[in-house]
């Protein structure tokens, strides 16, 4: 026997080793069929239904316990399934007609499942899963089948074609080193839930998943979406020390997280927190963050039907200052566009937001909106020192606007007698292209630049990461990306301006040599991520991440940066030796 | 007498399990006979009270949705049904950072 390598996605992060257990629970079919007298296949149905929706309700409680109110979501959704007026209007139809329940019940939900089939969005047809759990749970009642558990004696890792969430929940713990499955993608059931379980999975395997037999051992690589059955000594000695190692490294980044991120060679990043919601800014302190690096101002703006006072916006923005003071709040003013719901604007509909009339465009369309959130965070911040960041700026005379404003408004609170900030940064998202390549003359007028590197990456490569067909294209390791970026820092330290990242790149540690290289100097992100970011910058050298810098720079492909970045990372190499 | 709106879905995924059943439950609480149509995809009036119809006609981001209502609370209904979908259903739309990972 050889060692074998399959490539799947990877859903949940983790590296596991152990014996195959192999799931497949037998799908019931039932015939077309003639039920019994009218009344006795009513009231099977109706038992069936009262048994099936008290499993669900047990297992959105135990879902609720292993994994947290919001993923147990799922299951309440299930139920109103079963409740479903017009799904029960047709099985009692058909029931009417001589049907047996369980026929009846088989042939109008299927109706429903093949509905979904047909749609076209990945998403949407990964919830195929959730009606066929649905399904099958009631028709095992109906034709009275116990249901097929997973049954673990011993840790072993799960290879199904496909797991339902009610399968998932109900795996013992304890036992499941890993996941894997044929179909599924990075937002299916078995990636959310597995990630929330923290167990690692790869899912996608397709048809290769059938050379995994039961028994067998296998190594399960969540961060790199690879199963390799048959592990040779060589790749079980590899395996076995990154197992420890990323051990080591969470402990270590839990343990350290209030610590400050300094490198081997003595350079500190701030890492501070990306927020959305002001109820997010306990995690703040919690992660380690040091302070909000972006406050996304839009909850204030969304889903209401009157844009927010003046007074509402300062409470809240001084609630945040004083929240994380002596840290700073880096505030992004609105980021609205056509695509997202805000009544009292009453905004057209656009045949493309992306490249429409969103955020600074819109604020300096809607200039009393703007200035009311102008003049909050100029008051909010009194006494304080006050950063405020303005998204999707493209051209030299939108600053200059934004400037202008700014300065009118200060004016107008100080005749107004108003306490306001004691010094204001201002700041530009870089995430137009035409602003990073404009970034020198930008320099000259704002005081720091935040690299918003998912936009970015969108515009420059033309490909919407939303989209199935072009998301592998939206690659921020992509050289001409890099490339941009390095320009936009260069351009920024030659004025003595700070260059923030507060993009999804910031906190992917294979990234991380090449941000420190460029010369970012402040990092922000979801708190979650923020320990493991500060342990990764520990384990550098500038010097180091220099050269790894500039050697990406010259690569052609985004996979060529990629896979160099996996040779040099400390991950791989010198921290191995310890 | 009949109440109509129409209202564009936000909703970054599509009108998956959580949100298509908390609009027709939404639904469900009205006395009037409600029914949502799909004008971007062309697709008939169907009933917006059943959350595996509201599911499997896979309404999309972006989609142009006709919400009708026909009964006492006709008015009431079409309103309330078009603000939970303009209000995304409750949740807060994320443009920068979709579900991050840690191993923490």
């Amino acid at each position: 026997m050889s060692e074998k390598r399959i490539r799947g996605i990877a859903a949940s992060p983790g590296i596991a080793l152990g014996p195959v257990y192999r799931y497949e629970p037998s799908q019931i079919k039932v015939e077309v069929e003639r039920g019994q007298d009218v009344a006795t296949e009513l009231a099977r149905l109706e038992a069936a239904l009262t048994a099936a929706r008290q499993e669900i309700r047990l297992l959105a409680e135990e879902a609720g316990r292993a994994v947290g109110p919001k993923e147990a979501a799922i299951f309440s959704a299930h139920e109103l399934f079963l409740q479903d007026p017009e799904l029960l209007q047709q099985v009692q139809e058909r029931i009417r007609h001589q049907q047996s329940a369980a026929s009846a019940w088989q042939a109008a939900f299927q109706h429903y499942i093949q509905q979904l089939q047909t749609v076209q969005n990945e998403y949407l047809q990964a919830r195929v899963l959730d009606l066929e759990d649905v399904a099958q749970r009631v028709l095992r009642h109906l034709t009275g089948q116990a249901e097929e558990g997973l049954q673990l004696s011993e840790p072993a890792i799960i290879v199904a074609r496909e797991l339902t969430p009610s399968a998932i929940v109900r795996c013992p713990r304890e036992h499941v080193l890993a996941f894997c499955t044929a179909q599924g993608g990075p937002t299916s059931h078995v990636a959310i839930l597995a990630r929330a379980l923290g167990v690692p999975a790869v899912v996608g395997l397709g048809d290769n998943l059938e050379v995994l037999r039961p028994g067998q051992v296998v190594i399960v690589d969540g961060e790199q979406g690879l199963v390799i059955a048959e592990p040779e000594a060589e790749a079980l000695a590899h395996y076995h020390r990154q197992t420890q190692w990323l051990q080591r490294q969470a402990n270590l980044a839990a343990e350290t997280r209030q610590q400050p991120a300094c490198t081997r060679d003595g350079r500190c990043y701030p890492v501070r927190a990306n927020i959305q919601a002001p109820e997010e800014v306990a995690d703040v302190r919690a992660f380690g963050a040091e302070g909000i690096g972006l406050l996304r101002t839009e909850f204030l703006f969304l889903d209401r039907q009157q844009a927010p006072g003046e007074e509402e916006q300062r409470e809240i923005y001084r609630t945040l200052i004083e929240a994380v003071h002596p840290a700073p709040v880096v505030f992004r003013t609105f980021d609205i566009g056509g695509d997202k719901p805000a009544p009292y604007l009453s905004l057209p509909r656009e045949s493309n937001p992306f490249l429409g009339v969103r955020g600074i465009r819109l604020g300096l369309k809607h200039l009393p909106l703007l200035r009311t959130q102008l003049r909050a965070l100029l008051r909010a911040g009194a006494g304080h020192e006050l950063r405020i960041l303005f998204p999707m700026v493209s051209s030299y005379e939108e600053v200059e606007a934004l400037r202008r404003l700014v300065h009118e408004v200060e004016e107008e609170l100080r005749q107004q007698g108003q306490a306001l900030a004691e010094r204001v940064e201002l700041g530009i998202m870089i995430e137009v292209p035409a602003a990073a390549l404009l970034a020198d003359a930008l320099a000259e007028v704002v005081d720091f630049f935040s690299l918003g590197t998912n936009d970015l990456t969108q515009y420059v490569l033309a490909a919407d990461r939303t989209n199935e067909g072009t998301a592998s294209l939206a690659d921020p390791f992509h050289p001409a990306i890099l490339r941009l970026l390095q320009l936009t820092i260069e351009a920024a330290h030659r004025r003595q301006r700070r260059v923030e990242i507060c993009g999804e790149l910031a906190s992917e540690p294979l990234a991380l040599p090449l941000l420190l290289g460029l010369g970012i100097d402040e990092l922000s992100m979801a708190p979650r991520a923020v320990p493991r970011c500060k342990q990764a910058i520990r384990r550098w050298t500038l010097s180091d991440a220099q050269r790894v810098a500039q050697q990406a720079l010259h690569l052609r492909t985004a996979a060529e940066v990629r896979s160099y970045l996996h040779t040099c990372s400390p991950d791989e190499s010198s921290s191995f030796e310890e | 007498m009949a109440a109509s709106t129409e209202v564009v879905v936000a909703y970054r995924d599509g009108l998956h399990a959580r949100p298509a059943t908390l609009l027709a439950k939404t639904a469900a609480a009205f006395s009037s006979t409600i029914t949502i149509e799909n004008l971007t995809q062309g697709s008939k009036p169907v009933n917006a009270k059943s959350p595996l119809t509201v599911l499997s006609i896979g309404i999309q981001r972006h989609d142009r949705l006709r919400i009708a209502a026909e009964g006492a609370d006709e008015q009431e209904a079409v309103e309330t049904i078009a603000r939970l979908i303009a209000s995304n259903f409750g949740e807060a739309e994320e443009d920068e950072q979709q579900e991050q990972v840690s191993n923490e």
